[in-house]
């Protein structure tokens, strides 16, 4: 439980560091940061429950997705401010070196079962945020509609 | 503020220095009409928004649809915008039937998300009111020099993310001394490597081997123990796995030039640390440091 704790807040403050890396300021910084660490803790839990790492990493990614959409309404920036740092937690840096530096040792078997590791990883990460993307873009696209039939109709009277 | 510049056809139309176009009272016209922005001009206003935005770190869908709605806010009858990575084109059709195409290069992106809501501000603010191309180009500089990204942050942002992935990957207390001694020479040579154009090959190569080479010395000096984990919390620093995520999401949502872009150069900068990495190994297994 202890290590899970600082886990947790090992992720955020990594999570913190790349917010200033990518110079988000105030509010949203803090927001970003605690996003990181609800990522990670939901990662956690969920990976307790499914065995497929492919759907762990997927719904880790929908939640951080979700969540951003919501904090980029609420605080008013660009959605992906709040996505990069919801993934950065999961992000598979560390397999991808290790990938490249089984391929420097001529270790071909353990760079191609890394290798696929990490592109299972990344895409698991990148159709939860789509899902997501897709799904807000549609509602946004069906909203405008209304809204212009709405006038259209406003005129003809 | 506005000024009268020319009045025009026996005083039935007035220009006005903001560039708006007024039309006079005695035609009894009372709306205000954006006419007459130079489209060469706009054109080119509205691709510096889009070149910052690529700078720093926008999705390069967001870059085609901000540039399009700018365009398509002044009245343009069709607006065909392209970008990857490094390049933008635009190709606009105006009412008075010109086509227009310019187009913008890129050297390097640094990720910077304050200018990008800031510029995403802009635009919508572009959108909504059709401001004149000057107020435009001084509301981009202001922005420009406001966004800067501040010293003592990214110091921070280095030294923190050092620690977190130093810790998270099993690293003690230890080893932090050394692993914050070698976080600070890759903020360094960031900051003084980068500016002279150097290859991006060639800068992960030197700078992952030299701070290879900086850690393998710090354990030496008793600064740190576990040298693995000391190691990869600075890969951490380094490595473009957000690139990476990215670049598959771009393919997925249809970008697929700009994601298999992104891809070979995560890539190749991924080899380039490993390579880097691995040269301070090696000599420090062959010399027995």
């Amino acid at each position: 439980m202890m290590d899970n704790i600082l886990i947790v807040f090992y992720i955020a403050l990594g999570t913190l560091g790349f917010g200033l890396l990518f110079n988000i300021r105030g509010i949203k910084l803090i927001c970003g940061t605690l996003l990181g660490a609800v990522v990670q803790i939901v990662f956690m839990v969920v990976s307790h429950f499914i065995a497929s790492s492919f759907l762990v990493y997927l719904l880790a990614a929908l939640t951080g997705a979700v969540i951003s959409e919501v904090l980029a309404v609420a605080l008013k920036c660009p959605a992906t401010v709040f996505r990069i740092l919801s993934i950065l937690p999961l992000v598979p840096g560390g397999g991808l070196y290790k990938t490249m530096s089984y391929a420097l040792s001529k270790n071909y078997d353990m760079f191609s079962s890394e290798g696929l590791n990490t592109l299972k990883i990344s895409f698991a990460l990148a159709f939860g945020i789509l899902i997501v993307t897709v799904i807000v873009k549609a509602y946004r696209h069906v909203k405008a509609d209304i809204l212009k039939r709405r006038k259209l109709k406003k005129v003809k009277v | 503020m506005d000024k009268i510049l020319t009045s025009h056809m026996f005083g039935s139309i007035i220009i006005t220095s903001s560039g708006r176009v007024l039309m006079d009272q005695i035609n009894n016209v009372k709306s205000e009409l954006i006419v007459k922005v130079n489209p060469m001009q706009l054109l080119s206003a509205t691709l510096d928004i889009g070149e910052q935005m690529l700078i720093c770190g926008a999705e390069v869908s967001r870059i085609e649809d901000t540039v399009s709605r700018i365009c398509m806010a002044y009245d343009m009858l069709r607006v065909d915008a392209f970008s990857i990575t490094t390049i933008l084109f635009v190709t606009v059709h105006t009412k008075d039937g010109k086509i227009i195409t310019q187009a913008r290069k890129i050297k390097e992106t640094v990720k910077n998300y304050y200018k990008l809501e800031k510029l995403n501000a802009l635009s919508r603010h572009i959108c909504k009111n059709t401001p004149p191309v000057s107020e435009i180009k001084q509301q981009l500089l202001q922005i420009i020099e406001g966004s800067k990204q501040k010293t003592w942050a990214l110091l921070l942002g280095h030294i923190f993310t050092v620690i977190a992935f130093t810790m998270y990957f099993g690293g003690k207390l230890i080893d932090l001394p050394a692993a914050i001694i070698v976080s600070l020479i890759i903020f360094l040579s960031s900051r003084f490597t980068r500016r002279g154009g150097v290859n991006r090959v060639i800068y992960y190569l030197l700078t992952s081997s030299v701070a290879g080479f900086i850690s393998v010395f710090a354990v030496r000096l008793g600064l740190g123990v576990n040298l693995d984990k000391i190691i990869i919390g600075n890969i951490m620093l380094l490595i473009p796995g957000v690139a990476m995520t990215s670049s598959i999401g771009d393919m997925l949502a249809g970008d697929t030039i700009t994601g298999i872009l992104r891809m070979c150069e995560s890539l190749l900068i991924a080899s380039a640390i490993a390579g880097g990495f691995a040269i301070a190994l090696l000599v420090r297994g062959r010399f027995g440091l």
